[in-house]
């Protein structure tokens, strides 16, 4: 997919967007806006990972405005700070320099806090609440799943939401004979 | 001239050792009052420097003179004020200047030019003053939120802050 085919929002082609504002409080408003573009894009495309070197993104070419790499590095470790991104790649030492080096991001359209309170939702809304139980496959692939955010989900990001339910005691899991008929008992 | 100017006679340290600054600092309010209003309200000190020594011909005042005067204006009420700005900028301000006011002023300047955008010299030819407190203005501005900036090779142009309202509209 060419990048014309998904709709910029008006801001892409506001200039100061290209420029890491001083002001910390419209810096702030600033990102926001970044993390929303990198999230919807990403989603759009079905992009699970952003390389940093290549993402289409840092650069406008019709407004004639660019990020240079500071301002990128700053907008990677607002995204993975806010929880919607994950460096995939270890921190690496070369001869010159021991700092991190990351290119690889996984992108998160909703974070694990965020997938965990929309099962948990999905599970009251569903009669699960209560005791019922569900496999982990009916909740990535079930019928009753259409439209939810964790529908298609990779079954690895499905099951952290499910760990920070666990942890918040509205939930357990147990072992099926597969990995996927695994189940979730809800509360 | 100096009797023009309303000095009927230039101050020496040595006439008046106890409020020699006192007296400096009303001779100065008294001097630069039609000029900071002619300016808009803020004079650097090194014009204030300038323009009084050039008036005064003799017993020129010194940096420091000049500094111990202005700094107690405020104290003495007379209308006008010593004030830093984060850059290191010192000027003397008219105490009915209004940060907020000249803010909105540079906004809707930025909003009415054709590439809705201001320079701190288009901003300085527009409030004629000069593009050092222009852009000075400019930066305060920014601080306050109304204006935000995009930096190029070409240098720095302000914008109304938009990033108050964009939204996604989806």
């Amino acid at each position: 997919m060419v990048k014309s085919d998904f709709e910029f929002p008006e801001f892409y082609n506001f200039p100061p967007f290209f420029t890491i504002q001083p002001v910390l409080a419209t810096r702030e408003k600033q990102l926001h806006l970044w993390r929303e573009l990198i999230l919807r894009y990403h989603t759009a495309y079905k992009i699970k990972t952003l390389i940093v070197h290549d993402c289409p993104l840092w650069k406008n070419t019709n407004l004639g405005r660019e990020l240079d790499s500071t301002d990128i590095s700053i907008i990677m470790n607002d995204l993975i700070e806010s929880g919607h991104g994950e460096w995939e790649d270890l921190t690496t030492s070369t001869s010159t320099s021991t700092s991190a080096v990351h290119t690889r991001c996984r992108i998160l359209w909703r974070t694990p806090q965020q997938l965990a309170s929309d099962i948990y939702e999905w599970a009251q809304v569903h009669g699960f609440g209560g005791g019922g139980v569900c496999t982990v496959y009916e909740l990535h692939s079930g019928e009753d799943v259409h439209g939810m955010s964790f529908q298609g989900a990779d079954e690895e990001l499905l099951r952290r939401g499910l760990e920070v339910l666990e942890h918040q005691g509205k939930c357990t899991m147990f072992q099926g004979d597969t990995s996927s008929e695994d189940g979730i008992k809800f509360y | 001239m100096l009797q023009d100017m309303g000095m009927t006679s230039a101050l020496t340290k040595s006439d008046h050792r106890g409020d020699y600054y006192t007296t400096l600092a009303r001779q100065l309010a008294d001097f630069l009052r039609p000029k900071l209003k002619q300016a808009g309200g803020l004079l650097t000190l090194t014009d204030v420097y300038c323009f009084f020594n050039r008036a005064r011909g003799s017993n020129l005042i010194s940096p420091e003179d000049l500094l111990q005067a202005v700094s107690c204006m405020k104290e003495l009420n007379l209308g006008m004020s010593l004030r830093d700005f984060p850059s290191g900028l010192r000027v003397v301000q008219d105490e009915s200047f209004n940060d907020e006011k000249m803010a909105k002023k540079l906004l809707v300047l930025a909003e009415h030019s054709p590439e809705e955008c201001l320079t701190a010299l288009d901003a300085s030819r527009a409030l004629h003053i000069s593009a050092l407190l222009a852009n000075e203005q400019l930066l305060s501005a920014e601080r306050m939120g109304y204006i935000c900036r995009d930096v190029t090779l070409e240098g720095t142009r302000f914008f109304p802050n938009r990033f108050n309202d964009f939204k996604w509209i989806s």
